[in-house]
């Protein structure tokens, strides 16, 4: 069973990607906050890591940052966001990360998404 | 010449001293004149008001005050006449007993003047010399001392202009200054609201469609309904949030321009796919007819979003059964798009106004069609990043085209 780890401060989206990823019999974590995340993350081994950008303690990018510190590959991390703005989106690229979806997602577009990058 | 420096030198005391328009500096300015002239009878005449003042100082000393009116007519023609004495005539003529004063006119403008009265001594060209001589230094050096009076009050004026102009302009900084974090402080609101109002959207749009594929079980019929009709609630709902954020970001010059070699076709079909569900539910005919065959250069996101809007508005503002055409064209190296349809049109008067922000132009068509009033901004301002320009061509009840040209976009 793939492990999905979830980084999402609100508690509705959370439990929309919740739902909708253990019904596809994903392994499914959570994480409430960046510094959750973090710890999770550094300890853990996930398949796929859904990261949010604004999230109390320390936002997407400062974990990003951290991780990479840490020489922690970020190849599994996709970005699930309401930050619409370009700027947001060239920092994450300056992470090498590719997927940077704009919340409200379509779910259908999302599964596929996760399908993919977990083939 | 003795004489005549001493005079200078007195008068300069006497206005340093005494006010110019004081009436004792006029005495002493005919004392002065009748010691310098013994035997002569010498009067001062000046204006007060609305009054012509005569004053004199006779031989023996005696001195009278005479006032009369002058109407203005009298005033311009005793002081217009070119000639270097001026007669006189006073209807009183037991008026110091001389028939004629000659009288030289200190200045033109000035309020003042000198006369010498005695006939005598206008026989006597040496002493009538003098006199003018006198009169007009004395003269020159008042005017001279009303001038400079003049001046200080102007550069005292002036001074206070530049600091007030200084302290406008300080102010205007300021408020430049004040606006401009203003308008960041705006596009930053902006960018915040957009992002509140995604994280619930993304909630119920996101349950709405999983409700709709049904992987937690049917729903019947009048279930199915509603969950398509909260998920248009909530496209439309987006679709304002989106151009709220455009605006923002064009505004504050926050948008990426990213132009890449595109096929117009691709984009063009790819929209009118999107848009399917909207003009097959009012049974629009939407025709692309493709005069141009290369590719372009242009942002593909920006450019697919010209399209959206401006076939999404046609779309809305076209009759049930209505025709859109979308035409892609090119002259040279420059690429020409237009979207045509036979819908409602817009009033001549609205042309210049349409593409202005938070405009919506109420009519019976309209009612129930809400929007920001922001596409059409969005989308000029979006052709203009492309170096184009967009142009109306609509007549009520008959339609509207919408024709852009974009200068060497061809490759």
């Amino acid at each position: 069973m793939k492990k999905i780890l979830i980084v999402e401060d609100n508690e509705l989206n959370m439990k929309l990607f919740y739902d909708i990823l253990t019904y596809q019999n994903y392994d499914v974590e959570k994480a409430y906050d960046g510094l959750e995340a973090y710890q999770k993350i550094e300890s853990n081994k996930y398949d796929l890591i859904i990261l949010d950008i604004q999230l109390p303690k320390m936002d997407g990018f400062k974990v990003l940052k951290k991780l990479k510190e840490k020489n922690i590959s970020l190849s599994n991390i996709i970005i699930v966001s309401a930050c619409a703005m370009d700027e947001d989106k060239a920092k994450a690229k300056a992470f090498n990360i590719e997927t940077y979806l704009t919340k409200p997602i379509d779910i259908n577009n999302f599964l596929k998404t996760v399908k993919e990058k977990l083939d | 010449m003795d004489i005549l420096s001493k005079t200078l030198d007195l008068i300069d005391n006497v206005i340093n001293d005494i006010e110019i328009k004081d009436i004792n500096f006029y005495d002493y300015l005919l004392n002065l004149m009748s010691s310098l002239y013994k035997n002569c009878s010498i009067a001062l005449f000046f204006y007060e008001n609305t009054n012509f003042i005569l004053k004199s100082a006779v031989k023996d000393n005696k001195k009278t005050d005479i006032t009369f009116p002058l109407s203005f007519e009298n005033i311009e023609r005793l002081f217009d006449s070119k000639d270097k004495f001026i007669k006189i005539k006073t209807q009183k003529t037991d008026f110091l007993k001389a028939e004629t004063i000659v009288a030289k006119l200190a200045i033109k403008e000035s309020v003042f003047g000198f006369a010498l009265l005695s006939s005598d001594s206008l026989n006597d060209d040496k002493i009538l010399d003098s006199f003018i001589a006198i009169c007009n230094i004395v003269s020159y050096k008042i005017k001279d001392y009303e001038l400079n009076e003049v001046f200080k009050i102007q550069l005292k004026a002036l001074q206070e202009a530049i600091i007030e102009k200084e302290n406008a302009f300080e102010i205007i900084k300021k408020q430049h200054k004040k606006l401009l974090e203003l308008d960041k402080a705006k596009n930053l609101f902006l960018a915040n609201i957009s992002h509140e109002l995604r994280t619930p959207l993304n909630a119920i749009i996101g349950f709405s469609q999983a409700l709709d594929s049904k992987i937690f079980g049917e729903l019947n019929q009048k279930q199915a309904e509603y969950i398509k009709d909260i998920q248009i609630s909530s496209l439309h709902l987006l679709g304002m949030i989106n151009e709220i954020l455009d605006i923002s970001k064009l505004e504050s010059n926050a948008i990426k321009f990213s132009p890449i070699e595109l096929d117009p076709k691709t984009v063009i079909n790819e929209v009118i796919n999107i848009l399917e569900p909207l003009y097959k539910n009012k049974n629009i005919k939407v025709e692309f007819i493709s005069n141009f065959n290369g590719t372009i250069k242009a942002d593909y996101q920006k450019f697919q979003q010209i399209l959206y809007n401006l076939l999404s508005n046609a779309i809305k503002y076209t009759f049930e059964n209505g025709k859109i055409e979308i035409i892609s064209d090119f002259q040279n190296k420059d690429y020409i798009l237009k979207i045509k349809d036979n819908g409602i049109g817009i009033e001549k008067k609205y042309h210049n106004k349409i593409f202005k922000k938070f405009v919506h132009l109420n009519n019976i068509y309209t009612k129930n069609q809400s929007s920001t009033g922001l596409g059409l901004t969005i989308t000029k301002e979006l052709v203009k990043l492309h170096n184009g320009k967009i142009f109306l061509e609509s007549e009520l009840e008959k339609g509207s085209t919408f024709t852009m040209i974009f200068k060497k976009m061809v490759i």
